[in-house]
C-alpha cells in the first residue's frame, strides 16, 4: 500500500454490534483518493435509488485523507458522507479540529457506520479496538457537556465526534460536532440527524499509530522551505479570522442582508467583523491540527445578557447567516446564537438562513406571534434570534418546523412562503451572493450537495487571489461570462481533490498553489501523479457525485438558484449601477455541461464516464 | 482635487487613521498611490511592499466602489478607493 494510507477502514454494524476491517486496493485509492472522494465511492456502492437516509442500512461514512497525521500543513480535516435527509441527494460535510488526525492514529483511514443501535450508544475506538458503550447518560446533553465526560470515560487525549439534542431529535439541520467547545462542526446537509437515526451519540477515537510517509525527508524539507511564505501570506487572515472579510464582502455586495434583499449595511457589517471581534470578545486564536494559520476564534462574553459564551467564536458564514441575513448587528448575541448551535449541534448556515426565512414569513403575515409563542420575529431582533435557535435545537414549538430547513418549512407554511426559502436542492445558501460573483452562481447550481461555497471556492479567485493551475491570474472578473464555466468546472475538480486529500482550502491564503499541494501528496504517497492526472481524478470525483445524484433524480431542473437570486436586484441606498447584476444561469449551465461532457439535461454522457473509468 | 484612500482594519491601525487624502490632479496608477501612502506611513509600507511590481500583496484587496483594482489600473482625481483585507469565510 502507498504511503498515506493506514490500509483499512472500520465497518461498524450498530444493529448487530459487529465490526469488520475493510481494505481497498492501491488502485482504488489512487482513483478516489480518500476523504469525500473515497466516501462518495463507498456511498455509491452501498446505496440504491430507494435508500432512505434514516434507514438502518443507509451508511454514514467518516473519512480522513491520506495526508492527515503527517507534516503536510492544514491536512488534519476529515469528511462525513451520506445521503442527506435535508436535501435527499448526495450529502457531504467537512470538519477541521483533531478528529481526522486521531482516526489515523487509531490505525484507520475511516469508519463506515450502518445499522441502528437498540439504545443510545457511543463508540470508543482505540488503536483499532472497538467498544460499543451505553450512552443513555449522555442522551439529551449538549456537545459541550459530554466532551469532558467522554474523555474521563475513555482517554484524556481522545477526540469526540458527537451529536447534540438537535441530531437526537432528527432535526434536518443537525450537524456533527468535534472537539467539544472548540466546536469544529461538520454542519452541512443534516448528517447529525443521520447519526441520531442510528442512536449513535458519539464516536471517540484515540491511538498511537503514525501515518506512513514515502518520502519523509523530502516532505519535511519542502514544508520547511514553504513555511515562511505560508506564515507571511496568511498573517492578516490568521489575525482576523474568516469574519475579517465581513466588511470587504459587504462592500462588494457579496454579504447577504435581510434574506438577500438589501443592498448595503456598512455600519452593521463593521459591528460584526473580525476586527470588531478582535477588539472585544476574542480571547485567543484556534488552530486545527497541523495548521500554522490559526483562523479559528475562541471567544468569551463575561457581562450583559449574553454572558456565559465561552468557546468557539462565530466564523464568516455564521456572521452572514445569523447576522446579516437576519439584520442582527449585536456581536454578543451572534456569539451566543453560534454557541447554542454548537451545543445543540446545528449547522449555523442553514439555521441562520432558516430564521431569516421565518422573519420574512412573519413580515408577510404567513406566520404570527401565535406560531412563535409570542416572539416578535422581526428583522434585527437579536433576542428573537437567540430564542429561535433554542427552539430549533430542542425542536420545540415553531422550532420543530424550522428544524426541517427552509424548503420543507416553506412547503408546510404554504402560500408564497417558497419565495422566501433561499436554497439550492434543499441546502440553504451560504453567505456569498451569486449575483455578486457569477462563478459562485454556477458553482451553487451544480455543486453536488446543493448551495455550496466550498465545492468550487471560486470567489477568492474572482477577487484577485491567484492560482495559475486553474487560470486564476488575478484578472478574472466577477461578472464575466465568457470562459466562466470552464473556470468553475476546473475549480470544482481541484477543490474536489482538496476535499479528498483533506487539504484545507484556506492554505491558498498562505500562498500555496495546487502544485505545492500535489508535490506534498506525492511525497506522502510515493506516487508520481502529475497535474493532468490530478485534474482527471478531480473530474472523476465530480462526475461520481453527479452520478449518485442522477440516481436520486437530479438533472438540469435542479441545477438552479432561488428565483430571488436570478430575478431580483438588491435594493437600498448606496448601490452603484454596476452592482445590480443578475446571473445568466441558462447560458452558464449549457457552457458547463458542454465542457464537462454532459448532455443538455445535465447527465454525464456514457463516453465521458468511460473516459473517467466510472 | 484629491484621491481619498479609505483603510479598513488592519491597515487603518498601521496608518493610524481611517482615511488618507492624496493631492492628485491627474489619473494615477494604483501602485503609485500605494507608494505614496507607504512613504508617509512606514507601518503600512512594511505590509504594502510584500507585493511585487506586478502583484498586489496577497493580504490586500483594493476596491473602487465594487470593482477590484490592479496595480496598473488608474484612479481619477476625486475618486475614493478602499484598501481592505481580502479574506473569505467558510
Amino acid at each position: 500500500m502507498a504511503g498515506g494510507y493506514m490500509g483499512k477502514v472500520l465497518g461498524v454494524d450498530l444493529t448487530h454490534k459487529k465490526t469488520e476491517e475493510i481494505t481497498f486496493s492501491e488502485e482504488m485509492c489512487r482513483k478516489f483518493i480518500g476523504g469525500s472522494g473515497l466516501g462518495a465511492k463507498i456511498l455509491y456502492d452501498e446505496t440504491n435509488a430507494d435508500t432512505d437516509p434514516f434507514s438502518p442500512e443507509a451508511p454514514l461514512i467518516f473519512m480522513a485523507g491520506p495526508t492527515a497525521n503527517t507534516l503536510v500543513p492544514t491536512s488534519g480535516r476529515h469528511a462525513v458522507v451520506a445521503r442527506s435527509p435535508l436535501t435527499g441527494v448526495f450529502g457531504e460535510s467537512d470538519a477541521g479540529g483533531t478528529w481526522g488526525v486521531r482516526v489515523k492514529q487509531a490505525g484507520l483511514d475511516g469508519i463506515i457506520i450502518t445499522g441502528k443501535a437498540e439504545k443510545p450508544t457511543y463508540l470508543w475506538i482505540q488503536d483499532g479496538k472497538v467498544e460499543f458503550r451505553d450512552a443513555s447518560h449522555l442522551w439529551g446533553k449538549d456537545t459541550y457537556e459530554i466532551d469532558p465526560i467522554l474523555k474521563a470515560e475513555t482517554h484524556k487525549n481522545a477526540t469526540v465526534a458527537a451529536i447534540g439534542p438537535a441530531g437526537e431529535k432528527l432535526a434536518l439541520l443537525a450537524g456533527i460536532v468535534h472537539d467539544g467547545k472548540d466546536a469544529r462542526i461538520a454542519g452541512r446537509c443534516g448528517l447529525g440527524a443521520v447519526m441520531g437515526s442510528k442512536n449513535l451519540k458519539a464516536i471517540v477515537v484515540q491511538g498511537s499509530n503514525k501515518t506512513p510517509v514515502a518520502h519523509r525527508e523530502d516532505l519535511a524539507a519542502s514544508v520547511k522551505e514553504l513555511m515562511p511564505t505560508i506564515l507571511e501570506s496568511s498573517k492578516t487572515f490568521g489575525k482576523l479570522g474568516t469574519s475579517g472579510g465581513v466588511p470587504t464582502h459587504e462592500t462588494m455586495g457579496n454579504f447577504p442582508l435581510q434574506n438577500w434583499r438589501l443592498g448595503r449595511w456598512e455600519e452593521g457589517a463593521k459591528k460584526i467583523s473580525g476586527a470588531a471581534m478582535a477588539e472585544s470578545i476574542l480571547v485567543k486564536r484556534y488552530a486545527c491540527r497541523q495548521c500554522p494559520i490559526a483562523c479559528g476564534r475562541e471567544v468569551k462574553v463575561e457581562h450583559g445578557p449574553y454572558a456565559g459564551v465561552d468557546g468557539a467564536g462565530p466564523e464568516y458564514e455564521t456572521m452572514g447567516t445569523l447576522g446579516g441575513m437576519c439584520l442582527v448587528d449585536n456581536l454578543e448575541a451572534i456569539a451566543m446564537a453560534n454557541e447554542l448551535c454548537n451545543r445543540y449541534g446545528l449547522d449555523t448556515i442553514s439555521t441562520g438562513a432558516t430564521i431569516a426565512f421565518a422573519m420574512e414569513c412573519y413580515e408577510n403575515g404567513l406566520i404570527s406571534k401565535k406560531d412563535t409563542d409570542g416572539i416578535e420575529l422581526t428583522w434585527g431582533n437579536h433576542q428573537a434570534l437567540v430564542e429561535m435557535v433554542k427552539k430549533m435545537g430542542k425542536r420545540e414549538g415553531i422550532g420543530e418546523l424550522l428544524g426541517k430547513g427552509s424548503r420543507k418549512a416553506a412547503q408546510e407554511i404554504g402560500g408564497i412562503a417558497p419565495e422566501f426559502a433561499m436554497h439550492v436542492k434543499g441546502l440553504e445558501l451560504p453567505a456569498h451572493d451569486p449575483r455578486s460573483y457569477f462563478g459562485a452562481a454556477l458553482a451553487f447550481a451544480t455543486s453536488a450537495r446543493g448551495a455550496c461555497h466550498l465545492s468550487a471556492w471560486t470567489m477568492g479567485f474572482e477577487r484577485g487571489l491567484t492560482m495559475p493551475e486553474v487560470g486564476a491570474d488575478g484578472r478574472i472578473t466577477r461578472w464575466e461570462v465568457e470562459g466562466k464555466a470552464k473556470f468553475v468546472a476546473d475549480c470544482q475538480f481541484v477543490m474536489g481533490m482538496y476535499d479528498s486529500m483533506k487539504l484545507c482550502k484556506f492554505i491558498a491564503f498562505g500562498g500555496i498553489k495546487v502544485s505545492h499541494g500535489l508535490k506534498w501528496f506525492n511525497q506522502v504517497t510515493g506516487w508520481d501523479m502529475d497535474l493532468p492526472e490530478f485534474f482527471k481524478t478531480g473530474e472523476r470525483l465530480f462526475n461520481l457525485k453527479r452520478m449518485i445524484n442522477v440516481r436520486w433524480g437530479v438533472s438540469r431542473k435542479d441545477d438552479t438558484l432561488p428565483a430571488r437570486s436570478l430575478t431580483h436586484k438588491r435594493v437600498g441606498p448606496g448601490l452603484t449601477e454596476s452592482e445590480l447584476h443578475l446571473p445568466p444561469l441558462g447560458r452558464l449551465l449549457s457552457d458547463q455541461y458542454e465542457y464537462c461532457g454532459w448532455n443538455e439535461l445535465g447527465i454525464p454522457r456514457p463516453e465521458k464516464l468511460e473516459e473517467l473509468g466510472l | 482635487m484629491s484621491v481619498k484612500v479609505r483603510l479598513s482594519f488592519p491597515y487603518r491601525k498601521l496608518v493610524g487613521k481611517e482615511e488618507v487624502e492624496l493631492d492628485l490632479n491627474s489619473p494615477t496608477k494604483v501602485k503609485d498611490i500605494l507608494r505614496m501612502v507607504s512613504e508617509t506611513h512606514p507601518g503600512f509600507k512594511e505590509y504594502a511592499e510584500k507585493g511585487t511590481d506586478e502583484k498586489i500583496a496577497p493580504h490586500m484587496v483594493i476596491l473602487l466602489h465594487d470593482r477590484v483594482l490592479r496595480l496598473d489600473d488608474f484612479v481619477e482625481a476625486g475618486e475614493t478607493i478602499q484598501i481592505m483585507a481580502p479574506v473569505a469565510g467558510g
